[in-house]
């Protein structure tokens, strides 16, 4: 079945959100997600990290003690993400997870007033290119500050479009 | 009616009118209004009737502690019973029902109750309606219930939109009056993080109602400036209408917003009710007090109020109490108000003073009755009189249609204790005070005994500014200016007991307690604090007994002959006050109840007609219906023979997935696996075992070997999140010094079953390699090359059904679109989708387990597992227990097969065995079916079940027993596994 | 209602984001006998007071931490990391 046509279905099928200055919100490309799986307790390896996979702001977030995730827009080929593996060598384990973790951006003046009817996290503590790890409503979430006004949530695939409801619902007063 | 509005004053817009309606009849207010003020100005004095006796009851206070003025208020949907009119904002359409009447509340047959009252006193549900205990159920409850009573629920669904929200600051000031304001403005111009909140609609607590000017500028309007120059700051947030309900550990405060209860037609995009979740590193008591009652007989007579209350009606509301008033205080507050009455110009009969001495100079036109008590109030639904006891004991009648009382102040100090700090009885102050132990919590101005405007503003301020500076704030505390006019009340001692008393005298308007009740729980017995609680029904109302307690202490402390410290409080639980389930529940409710977790292919399965069954979070395709299928059945064994026909795929999507890597990962899976795991070949996938380390089976699955240092674990639908923690617990908890890393892979891939004998000539069209028996054998577990190429996933060979069977994983996004070629290259093998109601009837055929069988209770000898539990091993979780005599017991119960002797009839799961020819009682109990369901292959229902010795009994005849719908069956205990015991269709 | 739980790698978190598992208590080795094993998986201490248990950082960091909490009060002073070195005062 060489012929046959393969066709890739992103997890969030509805259309962005609000586009006004107070509240939007829309799915990020599904490009490339891959979890970095180090020793707890041993070397902070975001340096090694950002010369593997580049040092854009927001490419590498942390995610819990000795792990984080590689964020990239554009996909990742099969055989360059195993050459990046393999430059890994005995430092890191890493997981492709860019199937398995969507990521929603969120942004407006209204921003952090809308995740405060999820999460328990102070965001004004939140600086610019941190991540946290916290339960958004019912839904355990990774949020990312990408810049004052915009963060980035990556959720489980499977709640990505529940997520996606919540907020959207709760955006109603924006 | 006649009006009662003064014609000048108060904070109310006199250009605005507001229409609404109480009982029907339509009553006009203005804007600035609470309900309360609005019926107080239209002249309604009785706007309730009381719970036990159906007294006529009048509006008692103007604030959170009013037990009386409880309405229904709204319609359909938006009916909200027993609401306090005086916390209940006036708008435009109002409607307003009273309570606890039939039929009218100005006649109401209930009141009768009142006769009776010698026989409905404290502890009469004990005393009265003990025996026959029959006539409870039938007689007395239901009587009860109809006479006494609150206002109804709706029973249709709430329209309106509830929120929740956490909030983070550096000092939360709960309270906006004079010392909250102050300390709020200290803390918020040095630019800390500030909430202050209120729980009325207008910052500035008692300022709302004072004569006294600050500055030279009125009360209410300073309050204003202040409250504006807060709005000002963009570090400060101030929520008005704002209840804090709780205190509760590292300092957060629960409140309620009520954000659009005033209005008529709320917003439908904004919440109703907002709950906060506030996170203070400071938070700042400002509560104030709440003023006591005296218990006078006849004290819930309409037309008798709280002292302050009247004052606030008189000051804010502009609403002259009556047309003769009169004041009876124990201390100077009472002046404040003859002083407010007089300028406004309602004529004051009396002030009758319980202090034979005092210092306050009065020197106004009322007659002064010094050490002279109100010992009654009468009047029907109106105050008429008041019969007064002067000092030396002698009486006279006073004509009045208005009464204000002041039995002293007790400090707001709830949330103080809702962290377990009792509160300290103080002779000084004749309150109750806040526990001095306050962690994170300070308290400023009236709530802690501190009287007069001026030292509260100052105290307010000097604790504002001390916190901002804790947190590294340059604060100045703010300085109020002069103040003039101020009558300050310095405490003076409580009047519990007061002589002459001959009529019915509350403690606890609310839940109708008097003073006899309190004397008679004494007298019995049950004097001490928590039983009289309980023997009276004390404090037990909605109110929580706000107005009532501290008096009911005093009132038991004498009876009983001691200080109040020593009588004590009950506990102060959170709410404050009442909170809507609308509120606790927020957006959680229909939709938005829990989260929808969806596989990568239920839109697949939904364009196949799937019909969806909840599983946790999941929706899982039950089966999938086809034209002309009358019943689920019909469906499922459809599915069912096409499997075992040809060839079948499913979506295992939800199954757990985990990635354990790391040098030690073999290690690792060897000692959280029974059975062994170190030498599993890469390319392999191994059943495994996980036991509790009790013994017990806690999940299972199969888990292959991808790298030497890398496995891929599946794990139950059910259990994918406990495994998770419980394999990071060992990991992290038991033995950090291996090497392990884990991933929930869960989400990644998207996982298919493609099962029946026709399932290797459906996969070969799409996957790349040979996996002929000989290249991909049973068991074999590896990456595999689809369509050419284009995509890559994982492929094991494994089987739940019997069947030759495989279970291919890709990445999610691209699920759908996999399963949609496997249907296109399993067309001509007569592929169809099936769904978890059949992969249950195939798994049941085959004997395999899930945690139908796996429930806790079983070990894997239980199931035919004992080869599963290695004895070679030194260690593995559950290991050292499973040798327990109970455990190695040869009567356990064991996993068999069961099927009806005569095929035409069934059984149910969870029915008992009983052996042939036992009675049908749990004490002949052999044991239970764990699954069932009707077998197409068999011809008849099958079963598993946990049998005594199970599987030494094949072939016995038994009876299965359900006792919950009398059936039994007679039925024979058989191999569990019904369908191809060789393991022939395996391995082709 | 909330309540919040120190976490030494996330900061103070409410209750929600937690699961707790119980008395923190060290596994015996797998020879020391029946009775040593009975007393882990079964027997509890239950004092009015000071306690330490294992709560997991579900929804947040994943890490096994251990909280010490008061029986009496519920009041949890602080928690730390089961096996790193790092630890959290409550608020």
């Amino acid at each position: 079945m060489s012929d046959f046509e393969l066709i890739h279905r992103p997890a969030i099928s509805t259309k962005p959100v609000g586009s006004s200055d107070a509240f939007a919100m829309k799915a990020m490309p599904e490009g490339t997600l891959i979890h970095i799986l180090g020793k707890p307790g041993a070397e902070n390896l975001t340096a090694t990290l950002q010369g593997l996979f580049g040092g854009e702001a927001n490419r590498i977030r942390t995610f819990g003690p000795g792990q984080w995730l590689v964020v990239r827009d554009e996909p990742t080929s099969r055989s360059d993400m195993q050459a990046l593996f393999e430059r890994l060598d005995t430092r890191a384990f890493a997981v492709d997870q860019t199937h398995g973790r969507i990521r929603i951006e969120v942004a407006g003046r209204a921003v952090q007033s809308l995740l405060a009817k999820g999460t328990a996290i102070d965001l004004n503590a939140v600086a610019v290119g941190q991540s946290a790890m916290t339960l958004m409503g019912h839904i355990s979430v990774h949020i990312t500050r990408v810049a004052l006004n915009r963060f980035e949530l990556i959720v489980l695939r499977g709640f990505g479009q529940s997520l996606w409801d919540e907020i959207a619902h709760l955006n109603a007063d924006f | 009616m006649t009006s009662y509005r003064l014609p000048k004053g108060g904070l109310i817009d006199r250009q605005s009118r507001l229409g609404f309606s109480f009982d029907g009849q339509s009553v006009t207010g203005h804007a600035g209004d609470t309900l309360a003020s609005a019926l107080l100005a239209n002249g309604r004095q009785l706007v309730g009737r009381s719970f036990k006796y159906h007294r006529p009851r009048g509006i008692l206070t103007a604030g959170a502690a009013e037990p009386n003025a409880l309405m229904t208020i709204g319609s359909g949907g938006r009916t909200e019973a027993n609401t306090r009119a005086t916390m209940q904002d006036l708008y435009d359409g109002l409607e307003a029902r009273s309570q606890n009447r039939w039929p009218s509340l100005d006649f109401d047959i209930g009141s009768l109750n009142g006769l009776l009252s010698p026989f409905l006193a404290a502890g009469f549900y004990y005393k009265t309606f003990m025996w026959p205990a029959k006539l409870w159920e039938g007689l007395y409850e239901p009587f009860i219930r109809r006479a006494a009573g609150l206002g109804k629920a709706t029973y249709e669904a709430d329209p309106d939109r509830y929120e929740k929200r956490w909030a983070h600051c550096d000092l939360l000031v709960i309270g906006a009056g004079p010392a909250g304001l102050a300390a709020a403005l200290s803390a918020g111009r040095a630019g800390a993080r500030v909430i202050i909140l209120d729980e009325h609609s207008l910052a500035g607590g008692s300022l709302l109602s004072e004569a006294a000017t600050i500055g030279g500028e009125s009360a209410p309007a300073f309050a204003k400036r202040l409250a504006d120059e807060l709005e000002t700051l963009p570090n400060v947030r101030v929520l008005t209408r704002t209840t804090a309900f709780g205190w509760y550990d590292g300092n957060v405060v629960g409140a309620v917003e009520r954000a659009q209860k005033h209005v008529r037609h709320p917003d439908p995009n904004k919440p109703v009710e907002r709950m906060w979740r506030i996170v203070a590193k400071k938070a700042l008591l400002a509560t104030g007090t709440e003023e006591r009652p005296l218990v006078f007989g006849g004290n819930d007579i309409p037309g008798v109020m709280i002292a302050g209350a009247m004052r606030c009606y008189l000051n804010r509301f502009a609403v002259a109490p009556g047309q003769r008033t009169a004041i009876f205080t124990t201390n100077d507050s009472g002046y404040a108000l003859a002083r407010d009455l007089e300028a406004a110009g309602v004529q004051l009969t009396a002030i009758i003073d319980s202090r034979a001495e005092s210092q306050f100079v009065y020197t106004g036109k009322a007659r002064l009755l010094k050490g002279a008590v109100v010992s009654d109030a009468k009047g029907g639904k109106a105050l008429s009189s008041v019969n007064v006891t002067a000092a030396n004991g002698a009486t006279e009648a006073i004509a009045v249609d208005a009464l204000a009382m002041s039995g002293g102040f007790s400090p707001i100090i709830h949330l103080a204790c809702h962290r377990g700090g009792k509160p300290q009885w103080s002779d000084v102050h004749g309150a109750f005070m806040a526990p001095s132990e306050t962690r994170g919590l300070v308290l400023a101005g009236a709530v802690t005994g501190t009287t007069g405007l001026s030292a509260s503003f100052a105290e307010g301020a000097a604790r504002g500014a001390t916190m901002a500076q804790d947190l590294g704030f340059a604060a100045q505390p703010f300085d109020a200016g002069p103040v003039d006019g101020d009558i300050v009340a310095s405490p003076a001692s409580p009047l519990w007991n007061i002589r002459g008393v001959k009529g019915k005298a509350f403690v606890d308007f609310q839940n109708d307690v008097g003073r006899k009740d309190l004397g008679l729980a004494v007298q019995e017995g049950y004097g001490d604090v928590e039983l009289a609680k309980r023997y009276t029904t004390s404090g037990m109302a909605t109110d929580q007994g706000k107005l009532s307690n501290v008096t009911a202490i005093g009132l038991l402390a004498e009876a009983r002959g001691v200080s109040p410290a020593e009588v004590g409080t009950t506990t102060f639980r959170p709410f404050y006050t009442p909170i809507s389930f609308g509120a606790l529940t927020g957006p959680h409710h229909g939709h938005h109840f829990q989260p929808v977790r969806k596989s990568p292919l239920h839109d697949w399965a939904k364009k196949h007609g799937a019909v969806f069954v909840e599983t946790g979070l999941w929706y899982r395709s039950s089966w999938f219906p086809r034209a002309g299928e009358t019943s689920w059945r019909q469906s499922v064994d459809r599915e069912v023979l096409n499997v075992r026909t040809n060839v079948g795929i499913c979506d295992v999507s939800m199954l757990g997935k985990i990635e354990v890597c790391g040098k030690d990962a073999a290690e690792f899976l060897n000692r959280v696996y029974s059975n062994a795991f170190l030498k599993l070949p890469v390319g392999k996938a191994r059943y495994g075992l996980m036991l509790r380390e009790d013994g017990f089976i806690y999940d299972d699955g199969t888990t292959s070997r991808l790298a030497d240092d890398r496995f891929f674990m599946t794990t139950t639908t059910a259990y994918a999140a406990g495994v998770m923690t419980h394999l990071e617990f060992c990991a992290q908890g038991l033995w950090p010094e291996l090497d392990v890393r884990l991933a929930s892979v869960t989400d990644q891939w998207g996982q298919m079953s493609v099962v029946g004998p026709k399932a290797r000539a459906t996969l070969q069209a799409i996957v790349d390699g040979d996996i002929s028996d000989t290249a991909f054998p049973f068991l074999a577990a590896k990456e595999v090359s689809l369509f050419g190429g284009r995509l890559h996933g994982r492929l094991f060979r494994i089987s739940f059904s019997g069947e030759l069977a495989y279970e291919l994983a890709v990445p999610a996004g691209y699920c759908e679109s996999v399963a949609d070629g496997v249907l296109q290259a399993g067309k001509e093998h007569g592929i169809q989708p099936y769904g978890v109601e059949a992969l249950s009837v195939l798994r049941i055929e085959k004997g395999h387990v899930t945690h139908n069988e796996i429930n806790g209770t079983v070990i894997p000898s239980d199931l035919g597992f004992a080869k599963m539990v290695s004895t070679a091993k030194p260690d593995f979780i559950g290991k050292a227990m499973l040798g327990r005599e109970g455990l190695v017991a040869q009567d356990r119960p064991s996993l068999v097969g069961v099927v009806p002797l005569d095929p035409t009839t069934t059984f149910r799961t969870g029915s008992h065995i009983l052996a042939k020819g036992a009675a049908q009682t749990l004490e002949n109990d052999q044991g239970y079916v764990s699954s069932s369901a009707f077998s197409p292959h068999v011809g008849s229902t099958i079963g598993l079940a946990l049998v005594k010795s199970g599987h030494a009994r094949h072939g016995e005849e038994v009876v299965v027993w359900n006792g919950l719908s009398k059936e039994f069956t007679v039925a024979r205990l058989c191999n569990p596994v019904f369908f191809d015991p060789a393991n022939e269709k395996l391995h082709v | 209602m909330a309540s919040l739980i120190p976490c030494p790698h996330c900061g103070s978190r409410p209750k929600e984001e937690f699961t707790v598992k119980g008395a923190a208590l060290a596994r015996p080795a797998p020879d020391a006998g029946t009775a040593a094993w009975i007393d882990y998986v079964y027997l509890r201490d239950n004092p009015r007071g000071a306690y330490e248990e294992y709560w997991h950082h579900t929804s947040g960091c994943r890490r096994w931490l251990v909280v010490s909490r008061n029986t009496a009060t519920h009041e949890i002073s602080g928690s730390r990391d089961v096996v790193l070195k790092l630890s959290a005062e409550a608020l």
